[in-house]
């Protein structure tokens, strides 16, 4: 299938598809402010879509920024720490008030663990990664297994 | 106008098997129309003027049923514009989203100043605020 895209005025991409395959009705959705405007096949638009926000039109192909990626990367670990401590500091409250202190103990550890992560530390690695692909490989151990799902205390447990 | 010939288009197809006109060629003939005219095809203001699903799998966010769409636009990591195949001033545009595995919720809401008489441009965002894909995007427009 063929779609159509362009570079909007702030440096990313645009990516026009097509209603019933019909490139010439779409054409009239290009804005007047676009720029590098082409016709490209579906299959040479990246499937991973992790760095999108970062992709770059070189005129030939789609390139990743690796400032606007490592920017990406940064807010994306910076969620999930945050995301995770939530989840263990619920967890470990869920834990507690089933008389699970064993649990608990090691919910709470996990949350400790993410907070004595060296940011600093990960910071310099992630301004050291040359490509996308070392870039996206920079997460912290503690940052790698899902926290279990957030248990309901009026559950028994089995 | 356009309705009826569009109408009368899909019975065509419908009645006449070996007519070589497929849903999607019906959808174009009726869109190309309703661009020739230069207008939308519902006169009665509270009728829906076009809808759309988009499915977020891949590289490339696709349409999986449309009516009276021209285009999608995808902007970046939940951000998508739709074109409709009509010009209104004021519409009323109502948009959902299929969250992802592993968020809790996802919402959607519009860029401030993004409407046209002829598109409309959604976000997609988790609890947290933060730009998502979802899994799949409704757009319903009214006017």
């Amino acid at each position: 299938m063929n779609i159509i895209i362009y570079t909007r005025p702030d440096g990313g991409i645009s990516i026009i598809i097509p209603a019933h395959q019909s490139l010439s009705l779409a054409r009239k959705d290009i804005p007047a402010d676009a720029t590098n405007v082409r016709e490209v096949l579906a299959s040479d638009i990246p499937a991973d879509r992790y760095f999108r926000n970062a992709w770059r039109d070189s005129g030939a192909t789609i390139t990743i920024d690796m400032v606007t990626a490592r920017g990406i990367h940064r807010a994306n670990l910076i969620t999930k720490a945050e995301d995770f401590r939530t989840r263990y500091d619920r967890l470990a409250r869920s834990r507690q008030i089933r008389g699970d202190s064993t649990g608990a103990t090691d919910a709470i550890n996990r949350r400790n663990a993410i907070d004595a992560i060296n940011y600093g530390q990960l910071h310099s690695r992630i301004e050291g990664a040359a490509t996308p692909v070392a870039l996206r490989a920079i997460v912290p151990t503690e940052l790698t297994d899902e926290p279990p799902p957030n248990q309901n205390p009026n559950i028994k447990p089995t | 106008m356009s309705q009826r010939i569009g109408d009368a288009l899909k019975q065509l197809a419908e009645a006449v098997p070996n007519s070589g006109l497929s849903a999607d060629d019906v959808e174009r003939l009726r869109l190309e129309l309703n661009r020739l005219q230069g207008s939308g095809e519902a006169k009665d203001v509270s009728q829906v003027r076009g809808w759309v699903k988009i499915a977020v799998s891949g590289g490339t966010p696709s349409i999986v049923k449309s009516q009276n769409v021209s285009s999608i636009t995808d902007n970046g990591v939940g951000d998508f514009t739709v074109s409709w195949g009509f010009a209104i001033d004021s519409h009323v545009c109502v948009a959902t989203v299929e969250y992802v595995a592993g968020v809790a919720f996802m919402f959607s809401n519009f860029v401030d100043g993004a409407q046209t008489s002829s598109s409309d441009r959604v976000r997609a965002i988790d609890d947290g605020g933060v730009a998502r894909d979802p899994k799949s995007c409704h757009v319903v427009v009214f006017g």
